[in-house]
């Protein structure tokens, strides 16, 4: 079955190696986000009377921001949307029906393809770089290179999961466009929401507490938040795995919300041009 | 000024056109607002998040920061609203040969690149701004005196002003180096460093902040002032003024120096 997929795998790949990313312009606008955020935080700190804020001193708070960015990198770029109303728009997903290959299978291999171009390039690279600055200047402590090991895999499984996460949705917003015939403006919601909700401006911590406990059942924070806790340490071996089971049980619930989507959707779909 | 007549009389033809072919797509004109509004709502909410475990943030009550925040979005929203063509220019246009057009019509071709497209997700940046100087207005004591009332006018007007001669000054940079977008969006992202209070920042950001993208000039000091006084509002009033027409003509006549080389592209 993978020997089928796997031309769309190397699609992914390739699209982020050729022109999908600009790497350079990421990195100057998240690197002066990050030195304002570095301010705000700071003085923050500094008006504080305690040292710890919900969980968190202000190197914990600086490391999270930092990673959780470089994280945020590595989930983003996916194009399953895109590609949805593309070939809806230019009646192109007539062909990519009749093919006997699964219409979801398809885009699922293309972006892993794509978060392994991804991670190749950008993400390790920076998390080894930043993870031997933050500790070298003791904002991130590594307690025993065992336990940053069992936690290292832990992240790389909780990143699979949580870029399946993100395609999922990005998915079901693509076939919304079976109905819309464009999708930017809803995309531009779907990418703030899950900016906001999975804790990549802060951490959900820092919300009211009600608000808290509502969305750390959601998917979102499966898809920045802990898997940068996980990275830092800051999460138990059991919490670590209980927050990768929630990451597969909401991928098996969206999964299968997608799936009835699409066979209701492929019902009315329009074929344009032709 | 009979000069001045024809383009003021053209420049409402193509806002009614700009306007037209956006009301097009309604749909997706509303969905652009409401995204603006929930972008902006989520930031100011996340800043609320970070500064309710604290007293005050170097002096700054939650208003008072809603306050800045509120009045920081205005000039971004004017200069969204009408001059967002500017990106064009700089993310492909220069690159893909599409300046020809501009400059075989007799209307100078700022002016036409600038009033082809408006841009009605600024909308939703806008109400959140004047949402949040409103709410956030009538919960803290502010000296409304009249030269503070000019001075936050002339901060939102020249404070757009200044926002629109930096996307021309680097979007111009284009017809040079081919692509300027991502030196536009690292200068214009420079801005959201004046959603905070300028205090908080290193004198290096504040020299920066203040004399070379001087979005805290029109944006953190003036509302300093209105709300804490210190600096006097007529000079600051003129300072804007001045830095504003300062850098919009050096962003017209980099922009004219640009032109002149620029070239299209073969196809």
């Amino acid at each position: 079955m993978f020997r089928r997929y796997k031309a769309f795998m190397k699609t992914g790949i390739l699209n982020i190696f050729a022109y999908k990313f600009n790497i350079f312009s990421w990195l100057l606008v998240v690197a002066s986000s990050l030195l304002c955020l570095f301010f705000l935080w700071a003085a923050v700190f500094n008006n504080s009377p305690v040292d710890i804020i919900n969980g968190f001193t202000f190197k914990e708070i600086i490391s999270y921001t930092i990673i959780v960015n470089i994280f945020g990198f590595t989930m983003g770029g996916g194009e399953t949307t895109d590609v949805i109303t593309d070939e809806i728009q230019n009646g192109q997903i007539a062909m990519s029906l009749i093919k006997p290959i699964s219409y979801r299978l398809r885009f699922v291999f293309s972006t892993l393809g794509g978060l392994l171009a991804s991670d190749l390039i950008v993400g390790f690279p920076l998390l080894i770089v930043s993870t031997i600055l933050l500790t070298f200047n003791g904002f991130m402590t590594i307690e025993s290179p065992a336990n940053f090991i069992i936690m290292l895999i832990f992240f790389l499984v909780a990143q699979v999961i949580a870029k399946m996460l993100f395609d999922v949705i990005d998915y079901i917003f693509g076939l919304i466009s079976f109905y819309t015939m464009a999708s930017f403006g809803l995309n531009q919601i779907k990418e703030v929401v899950t900016n906001f909700l999975s804790g990549m401006l802060i951490p959900i911590a820092f919300f009211p507490e009600w608000m808290a406990n509502i969305i750390n059942y959601l998917p979102f924070v499966g898809m920045a938040q802990n898997p940068a806790l996980i990275y830092l340490g800051k999460m138990s071996v059991s919490e670590a795995l209980i927050s990768i089971g929630m990451q597969i049980l909401w991928l098996i619930i969206l999964e299968t919300f997608a799936h009835f989507f699409y066979l209701k959707a492929i019902k009315i779909v329009t074929i344009q041009g032709g | 000024m009979k000069r001045l007549k024809r383009y003021i009389k053209l420049y409402k033809t193509y806002l009614e056109r700009a306007i037209k072919s956006r009301l097009e797509y309604k749909k997706d004109a509303i969905i652009g607002i409401i995204s603006f509004l929930i972008t902006n709502v989520t930031s100011f909410a996340s800043l609320m998040f970070i500064v309710q475990s604290i007293p005050s943030l170097n002096g700054w009550t939650m208003y008072e920061l809603g306050f800045l925040y509120g009045f920081s979005m205005i000039p971004r929203a004017i200069d969204h609203l009408l001059t967002d063509s500017l990106w064009y220019i700089g993310y492909w246009y220069v690159k893909n040969g599409l300046i020809d057009r501009f400059l075989i019509r007799p209307v100078n071709s700022l002016f036409q690149v600038i009033a082809e497209v408006f841009q009605p997700e600024a909308i939703g940046e806008a109400i959140v701004g004047v949402a949040l100087l409103v709410m956030c207005g009538s919960k803290i004591s502010i000296h409304w005196s009249f030269a503070n009332v000019v001075l936050l006018i002339v901060a939102s007007l020249f404070g757009a002003a200044i926002f629109t001669a930096i996307k021309l000054i680097t979007c111009s940079i284009a017809f040079w180096t081919k692509r300027s977008g991502q030196l536009m969006s690292t200068a214009y992202n420079f801005a959201d460093f004046s959603k905070y209070p300028i205090k908080i920042y290193h004198p290096v950001i504040k020299f920066i902040m203040t004399f070379i993208l001087p979005f805290g000039l029109v944006i953190s000091i003036p509302i300093e002032v209105v709300l804490r006084g210190g600096y006097n509002a007529v000079v600051i009033s003129i300072a804007i003024i001045f830095v504003a027409s300062i850098l919009s003509l050096l962003g017209y006549s980099i922009w004219n120096m640009g032109l002149k080389r620029y070239e299209s592209s073969g196809s």
